[in-house]
């Protein structure tokens, strides 16, 4: 008897008979069911389409493999500039996102109560319909600055229309979150440099490295973080970059540095200023760009006749070595050859960014401080401030006169949250009746994110664009389920990585699978009713037409050039170096072809030193006194109580949750390579190989120091309780020298979907340890106890 | 019939004249660029650090000379890369004729592009030139009323070299005019100091943040046809031909190798004198665009690109001392080991045997093993000589 593969799965149909009715009911509105018969047969034809990887926002261009229309194995694009054929292990793994059993079919609106996970699956119409009813009800009502509309931060075309939208229906509640950077240092490049970009490392050119941060698998583009690692090793003959690695734990960076430093949780800033009390005693300091180019180094006279102390002198009373090592846990013979190699190797890079949780913006100040002393700015090898795509301006429309929720101009989901939510529950200063969510999920992404839930509760009406039934997707009342990134067409501009702009454009890879559509469409389509915007304001039939009109601004800014191969670029950036432009297109149709044939658009070319371009500050400097902060305290608080102190970068003591007799130990919680950014967390194949340094799969783990282990007695594997004051996670011990005695390490982003269909297994999540509590955890971090459960 | 016969030897005249003008410049030298990569010259030799470690980095060293002298520099090295080559296992590229010609027209034209050519300028000298030749006298970075000059706040970071040298090409004669009526000397400018003044003008500004503004290439085809249109070719001949008023610029020299600084201090230091001249010859004075500047100049650059004729006799000499004639003859005479180098088809201009040169080094340097001949190494215009040689014994 041949047994055909339908016989089969009525067969295992059967032996599941045990199902739950609840659970059937969800299925339907999951793709489980939609891809059961999807063998497919054929000539065995095989194409290539480019693509950009979504499993993170980074923008790595890529290509996707097809048999016979189906997709079945992406790589990188080798014309990216970004990815350059390369691809890291999330985004070898993307196809498992198009084949998610827990997408959702179609949209969705909710029977039961919120977070009962009970849903009706309804048409895109009456979808469209009830969302287009609520917006015009609530700007009948004049009420339209009570919409909030959370998103990732997009410099792409999909960004910007979250920013015409907002502007045009009248509400200043956009909110976008960054989830790969620190916030520390978008604040401290604000202040300092007047930028309110993220900056970007040229790590393949610079000579030495400083970093307090895992930096190869965290908060960055991994794949581009890799191979600009590898090129700072191994490209320039004559020269093999060194990388110090600074950290409480032993990350997999630390480990491929060439020396790693075990430095006291929270105390980085303090080395950080210690090593700068060196470089200006010693006199190893740039005097000709900080006499040029900085402003507050030497103590200064303001307009009022009153005398401000320099960072000079300040670092000189404050840091002086001992005081340092004593605080850091550094030996004073290591801070002060630290300090000769990264004022003799140029040119050198201080970093710092750490992500998930922030060191702060006194961190990053201290860190650009750092920068400035040798001179690091804006050059080959710096720090540089990435430029702009120049796309085609949208069409004018005045904002809202509302102040937002926030009040104040905020730049991050970790920094954002927090204040969000009290706003949100405090109804203050007024209360949001619609919410907006698309493309994240502050449950997930935001750590620690706490009364969210509570918050959320307050809103009347909450639309997710989610594909799937994450925990933020739950409590909404509607959900539209956005394709996945290889469905759709797409513009990504990557995170600040390079310095010159880059965009990666994409047509869909595939035809959805699903009844899905592409958020921006339905963005357009509701804007399209005349009640809730005027057209003039977003006249784009769909995004396709909104793109091909926006990328006019790229064609007529004659310069960069469309994806290319390495030499290609340093050829057209030698070109424009000595003023020319060599386009290879002679019309927009030429250049579209061209954009959708090689997977985007970049302007090779960054010129170093436009000091005009990279310090926007009141003295057209760098300002190590930062004259925009002293400003914004100034307008606060009194100024009496804003010393020099607080505006020049300094160090802060860490405030503990926790008494330290109960909770005798630092909680530090980590991002993996497989789920930066906190993603990804459905994907089996990432739990296969979760890191390289520990050998485990498929379940969460705490890193604790084997001595601490051994006197707590605890042993390799054996189940724990960490308990904080605000909650407790039940997870797996594993003893790990690489970890501070005194240092608890937890990973984050392994929690996979609620009621997932692939990660049955539930897994410890760190953000259970500050839920159900009303505590506000800005600026302060955790004590944990650790014990056998 | 005698009219029959004057109408064809004019119009083979004219041929012949079309011929040559043709052959006088390279067609396109940002075709090069792409040949580097396509033929996978970049695997081996990169240009200012991108590409290939094997071979020296092609953007470090200036290719200079003609196009028979880069052709006679690839000769040279012939064998030391084939070996190389042979080592990595990597395949030999062969080249068409208008290939190699695009190809090495980039390669001598590389720096030009870059604008690296001569030593770069100094922007703080510059700055220091700018107050002390007088220019701040009329001109400032700020938007000055007082000032009889224009701001150049929107030129500063913004304009190429060649940019900057149209706009002051193109307002020479009202500065003058400004200058003569505000009893200023006009400032001339010696060795170095224009590079160091545009030096300072093309660096970052303080106050536009704008994006730089670029032009595309000059194409020195246009770039001659615009010499003859505009009237230059009045006042200044190309190798003879043309005015006698101005300086040749086609003349053997290396002035087409200046930088555009030191061409647009050229420009400055002499508009006087050539404006006077023309105002006597009744020319009025011309104006370019941007990208007729850059045309102009692409031409002088490539001027001598193909160098004057070679001279045949030497390069019979030449035949025989460097050895060649022991395995090719030519019309019957000299060896048999190669072909008869009159009698190959492909070979009809000096470009076509360079090219050929090229594809058939490894049968060469068989055979030169093979015979213990050494590899025959040429110098600056020796292999002009025997190319010349070698076409003019081509059987008519």
């Amino acid at each position: 008897m041949q047994v055909t593969r339908r016989d089969f799965l009525t067969f295992a149909g059967f032996t599941l008979a045990g199902i739950t009715l609840g659970e059937w009911g969800r299925s339907k509105i999951l793709a489980r069911e939609e891809y059961k018969d999807t063998l497919y047969s054929g000539i065995g034809k095989e194409e290539f389409r480019l693509s950009i990887c979504g499993q993170c926002p980074a923008g790595c261009g890529i290509v996707v493999r097809l048999m016979d229309g189906n997709p079945k194995k992406i790589d990188g694009n080798p014309l990216c500039p970004l990815s350059r054929g390369k691809l890291c292990p999330k985004g070898q793994n993307g196809l498992q996102v198009l084949y998610d059993p827990d997408r959702l079919t179609g949209p969705v609106k909710r029977k039961g109560k919120r977070g009962e996970n009970d849903w009706e699956k309804i048409s895109w119409e009456e979808a469209i319909n009830t969302v287009s009813q609520k917006l015009k009800e609530l700007k009948e009502k004049q009420n339209s600055y009570r919409l909030l509309i959370l998103t990732q931060e997009n410099k792409g075309l999909s960004g910007k229309l979250w920013k015409q939208f907002a502007r045009a229906y009248g509400t200043p509640n956009l909110v976008e979150g960054n989830l790969l950077r620190d916030p520390g240092i978008l604040w401290a490049s604000y202040l300092m440099q007047g930028i309110k970009d993220y900056p970007a490392y040229d790590i393949e050119n610079t000579k030495y490295i400083l970093c307090f941060s895992p930096f190869l698998e965290g908060w960055y583009s991994p794949t581009w973080a890799q191979r600009m690692y590898g090129n700072f090793r191994r490209k320039r003959p004559e020269i093999r970059g060194k990388l110090v690695q600074i950290e409480p734990r032993l990350s997999p960076t630390a480990a491929n540095a060439d020396e790693w430093i075990q430095i006291n949780t929270g105390t980085e800033a303090a080395l950080v200023l210690g090593l700068a009390y060196l470089i200006i005693k010693e006199g190893r300091y740039d005097e000709n760009f900080i006499r040029e180019h900085t402003f507050g180094f030497e103590d200064w006279t303001d307009a009022q006749k009153r005398t401000h102390l320099g960072f000079k002198n300040f670092v000189l009373q404050e840091y002086d070595t001992e005081k340092v090592s004593s605080l850091t846990g550094v030996p004073i013979v290591t801070i002060i050859r630290l300090a000769r190699e990264f004022s003799e190797l140029n040119p050198a890079l201080a970093i710092a960014e750490q992500r998930p949780a922030s060191g702060g913006f006194y961190l990053q100040m201290a860190i650009l401080a750092l920068n400035a002393l040798v001179s690091s700015l804006d050059v080959k090898g710096g720090v540089i401030i990435q430029r702009e795509v120049p796309f085609k301006e949208f069409p004018e429309v005045s904002g809202s006169k509302k102040e937002s929720i926030l009040n104040q101009e905020r730049f991050s989901s970790q920094e954002v949250f927090p204040h969000l939510t009290k706003a949100i529950l405090e109804e203050k200063p007024y209360p949001i009746e619609i919410v907006l969510i698309d493309k994240i999920n502050p449950f997930s992404h935001c750590f620690p994110i706490i009364n969210f839930k509570e918050a959320l509760e307050k809103i009347p009406f909450i639309v997710s664009f989610s594909p799937f039934l994450d925990e933020t997707s739950l409590y909404a009342d509607l959900i539209l389920p956005d394709h996945t990134f290889l469905e759709k067409w797409q513009d990504v501009v990557p995170s600040a990585t390079l310095g010159s702009p880059v965009l990666g454009i994409s047509r869909p890879a595939v035809d959805p699978f699903l009844d899905t559509k592409n958020t921006a469409d339905v963005i357009l389509e509701i804007a399209h009713d005349r009640d809730i915007l005027a057209y003039s304001t977003l006249p784009w039939k769909n995004y396709g037409e909104l793109l091909k009109d926006s990328l006019q601004g790229i064609y007529l800014s004659r310069r960069g050039m469309t994806y290319g191969t390495s030499f290609q670029g340093a050829w057209m950036s030698q070109m424009e170096k000595g003023g020319w432009w060599s386009p290879t297109y002679t019309n927009f149709e030429e250049f579209w072809n061209q954009l959708l044939e090689k997977g985007g658009w970049w302007d090779p070319f960054y010129e170093h030193q436009k000091w005009d371009r990279v310090f926007k500050t009141p003295s057209g400097k760098f300002e190590f006194y930062s004259q925009i902060f002293k400003n914004q305290l100034a307008s606060i608080k009194p100024s009496k109580e804003n010393s020099d102190f607080k505006i020049l970068p300094h160090w802060e003591s860490v405030v503990w949750e926790g008494d330290e007799n109960s909770f005798p130990l630092y909680l530090n919680v980590f991002e993996l390579l497989m789920f930066s950014a906190v993603l990804n967390s459905n994907q089996p194949y990432l739990y296969e190989h979760i890191t390289p340094h520990l050998s485990v799969q498929w379940e969460s783990w705490v890193e604790i120091h084997p001595e601490k282990a051994k006197a707590l007695g605890i042993e390799e594997n054996d189940e724990v309780w960490v308990e904080s004051v605000l909650g407790k996670i039940k997870t797996k011990a594993k003893l790990y020298f690489g970890t501070h005695p005194e240092v608890v390490s937890l990973p984050l982003g392994l929690s996979g979907l609620s009621q997932s269909s692939w990660i049955k297994k539930e897994i410890s999540n760190p953000n259970q340890l500050v839920t159900g509590n009303s505590g506000n955890l800005e600026n302060k971090y955790l004590r944990v106890k650790i014990y056998k459960a | 019939m005698k009219k029959v016969f004057l109408f064809l030897f004019l119009f083979f005249a004219l041929l012949a004249l079309v011929f040559s003008a043709e052959e006088l410049l390279p067609e396109d030298p940002l075709e090069g660029a792409k040949i580097f990569e396509q033929k996978g010259c970049v695997r081996c030799h990169a240009l200012a650090g991108e590409g290939g470690k094997i071979g020296p980095d092609l953007g470090k060293i200036y290719l200079k000379g003609s196009l028979y002298d880069v052709a006679g520099i690839l000769w040279n090295h012939a064998p030391i890369m084939s070996q190389r080559m042979q080592e990595l296992k990597i395949q030999r590229p062969l080249f068409s004729s208008h290939e190699m010609s695009n190809l090495i027209a980039f390669l001598s034209a590389y720096q030009y592009y870059l604008g690296h050519l001569g030593k770069p300028g100094d922007p703080s000298i510059g700055e220091r030139l700018f107050q002390a030749k007088g220019c701040v006298k009329c001109h400032s970075f700020q938007e000055a009323w007082e000032k009889p000059g224009p701001s150049l706040r929107y030129y500063k970071g913004k304009y190429s070299l060649i940019g900057l040298a149209q706009v002051m090409w193109n307002h020479g004669p009202e500065m003058e005019k400004t200058m003569s009526e505000l009893k200023i000397t006009r400032p001339k400018f010696a060795g170095d100091e224009m590079i160091h003044l545009l030096a300072f003008l093309q660096a970052g500004g303080k106050s536009t943040g704008l994006e730089k503004s670029y032009l595309e290439p000059g194409n020195p085809n246009f770039g001659k046809q615009l010499f003859s249109e505009k009237g230059c070719i009045k006042c200044h001949s190309i190798r003879g031909q043309g005015g006698k008023i101005g300086p040749d610029l086609g003349k053997r020299t290396d002035s087409h190798l200046r930088s555009m600084p030191e061409l647009a201090g050229l420009l400055w230091n002499h508009g006087p004198e050539m404006w006077k001249k023309m105002k006597e010859k009744g020319i009025m004075f011309i104006k370019f665009s941007q990208e007729e500047m850059a045309d102009l100049v692409a031409f002088l650059y490539f001027v001598n690109y193909f160098d004057k004729a070679g001279d045949k006799t030497a390069g019979e000499e030449l035949f025989v001392q460097k050895g060649c004639i022991v395995c090719h003859s030519l019309r019957g005479k000299g060896g048999s080991v190669g072909p008869d180098l009159a009698l190959v088809p492909e070979l009809i201009s000096p470009v076509d045997i360079a090219t050929q040169m090229w594809n058939h080094v490894p049968q060469m340097e068989t055979a030169t093993q093979e015979m213990k001949i050494p590899w025959p190494r040429f110098k600056t215009g020796e292999m002009r000589d025997v190319l010349e040689y070698l076409a003019s014994q081509k059987q008519k």
